[in-house]
């Protein structure tokens, strides 16, 4: 029996498996993680990570990824779409592997389910939201409407209780009805549970940045992605 | 620059709709320094793409979101049956798609694979399909090849030939076999014994 496949994931703070990615890939794929120990979702808090990206892929490299996804979204957005491509490419130089980063993956899922125009929910602070909006505008959406929590610190996101981030969620949208999807922004949110029910409330189709991340990620692995159960696009086989 | 014709070992076109695969496997190859390589995101595009120029390759990846890779395959073979197909392919799905496309496709190289892996199936589908050689080999040899097809059609011998075209058995022979090109004149002899124009013979061994 060979050994699964490895998606190598470079995480800003904690090198832990996330839970997500073991609820929708429980076997058939492994995960290797490197932290890069990022402080603050700010544009100082990524400039200061920065230098730390290339080695951490290097370093999943050679403990056996076969893939590298970039974790974190605001972290590869945050200088805008030319900025996120030449992460990539720094990446996939350095280690030859086939490698994304979560604003990479968000941007593909929303051309997946056919976004055109999207409603974006975020953690962050108005200046990063701010960004966001330019990084999808650069990218081919009409953003209808983006808000933030305003959370800066890293590990915020991941405390927010789901009954208080669906409100949130769901807020953001009402204020867009004509967005035909819906974008989550914050690797640390936890969304996986959130998403089937906000697509039934919403009806459109959500997508978030940790699922859609995985889903992108095992995808250059050669494995389908697919998750039923957590909305739309993972239901795709 | 001399008379060598600097060329490369394989023309390569890529149809891949994921993003991040497809700028992986283009610089891969690019880095490689051997192969002339389009990267195509949607099927419609890599068959716009083989009008042009028909590439010597075709790296195929089978799970697409529009159309799927089967029916691309397909429709690739039809068209172009001699075309040299590498099928990209998923994880857990290599042994049905090799039970599935075992007589149509070159080879398979499933996902994840190694740098190693693709360069020893680039490799394979370059000595099976002869490519890598100048421009003048590829001609020579399929110029002759296609002469002495339209030859034995007729039913006529290396005789025949010569005194149709007034060119001696022995030029005909090396034609045919691919050790000579014929000259300007002598093909517009040879075209003309077959009552066809040079640009049909031509175009027919994809020239």
């Amino acid at each position: 029996m060979p050994e699964a496949p490895a998606l190598g994931m470079i995480v800003p703070r904690s090198a832990v498996v996330p839970n997500e990615a073991l609820t929708m890939y429980p076997s058939g794929v492994r995960f290797l993680m490197e932290a890069v120990g990022l402080e603050t979702m700010t544009p100082a808090g990524y400039e200061s990570v920065m230098d730390r990206i290339v080695p951490a892929a290097q370093a999943l490299a050679g403990r056996g990824a076969q893939a590298i996804a970039l974790m974190g979204t605001s972290v590869s957005f945050y200088k805008g779409a030319a900025f996120n491509e030449s992460l990539v490419c720094s990446i996939r130089g350095a280690t030859g592997l086939p490698s994304t980063t979560m604003s990479t993956a968000v941007v593909k899922a929303l051309r997946a389910v056919g976004a055109k125009r999207v409603a974006v929910a975020t953690a962050y602070n108005e200046e990063v939201t701010g960004r966001l909006r330019g990084f999808l505008t650069e990218s081919g959406f009409e953003v209808l409407a983006a808000s933030g929590m305003g959370l800066e610190r890293i590990g915020l996101a991941g405390k927010i209780s789901p009954r208080e981030l669906q409100e949130f969620v769901t807020g953001v949208f009402r204020t867009a009805p004509a967005s035909d999807a819906l974008l989550i922004s914050c690797g640390g949110f936890r969304t996986l549970q959130l998403i089937a029910p906000l697509e039934r409330e919403c009806g459109v189709p959500v997508i978030s940045s940790m699922p859609h991340a995985l889903w992108a990620g095992v995808r250059l692995l050669g494995l389908t992605g697919a998750a039923p159960g957590f909305g739309t696009l993972l239901s795709k086989i | 620059m001399g008379d060598a014709v600097l060329e490369i070992l394989a023309d390569i076109a890529i149809l891949d709709d994921d993003l991040d695969f497809r700028n992986y496997l283009e610089d891969l190859l690019k880095d490689e320094n051997m192969y002339a390589v389009r990267a195509f995101a949607q099927s419609a595009e890599l068959f716009a793409g083989c009008e042009e120029r028909l590439p010597d390759i075709v790296l195929l990846d089978m799970k697409m979101g529009d159309v799927t890779g089967d029916r691309v395959l397909e429709q690739l073979l039809a068209r172009w049956p001699g075309l040299c197909v590498i099928v990209i392919t998923g994880y857990p799905s290599l042994e049905d798609m090799r039970a599935t496309f075992k007589l149509k496709v070159f080879d398979y190289l499933a996902k994840p694979f190694s740098l190693v892996q693709l360069r020893q199936v680039l490799k394979n589908a370059v000595g099976a399909f002869g490519l890598g050689r100048t421009t003048q080999d590829r001609l020579r040899e399929r110029l002759g090849h296609s002469i002495k097809m339209l030859r034995v059609a007729r039913d006529w011998s290396l005789k025949d030939l010569a005194t149709q075209t007034r060119l001696s058995v022995s030029q005909i022979s090396a034609i045919e076999r691919g050790a000579n090109l014929p000259s300007i004149e002598s093909f517009l002899a040879i075209a003309r014994a077959f009552d066809k124009k040079p640009s049909e013979i031509l175009a027919s061994i994809e020239f």
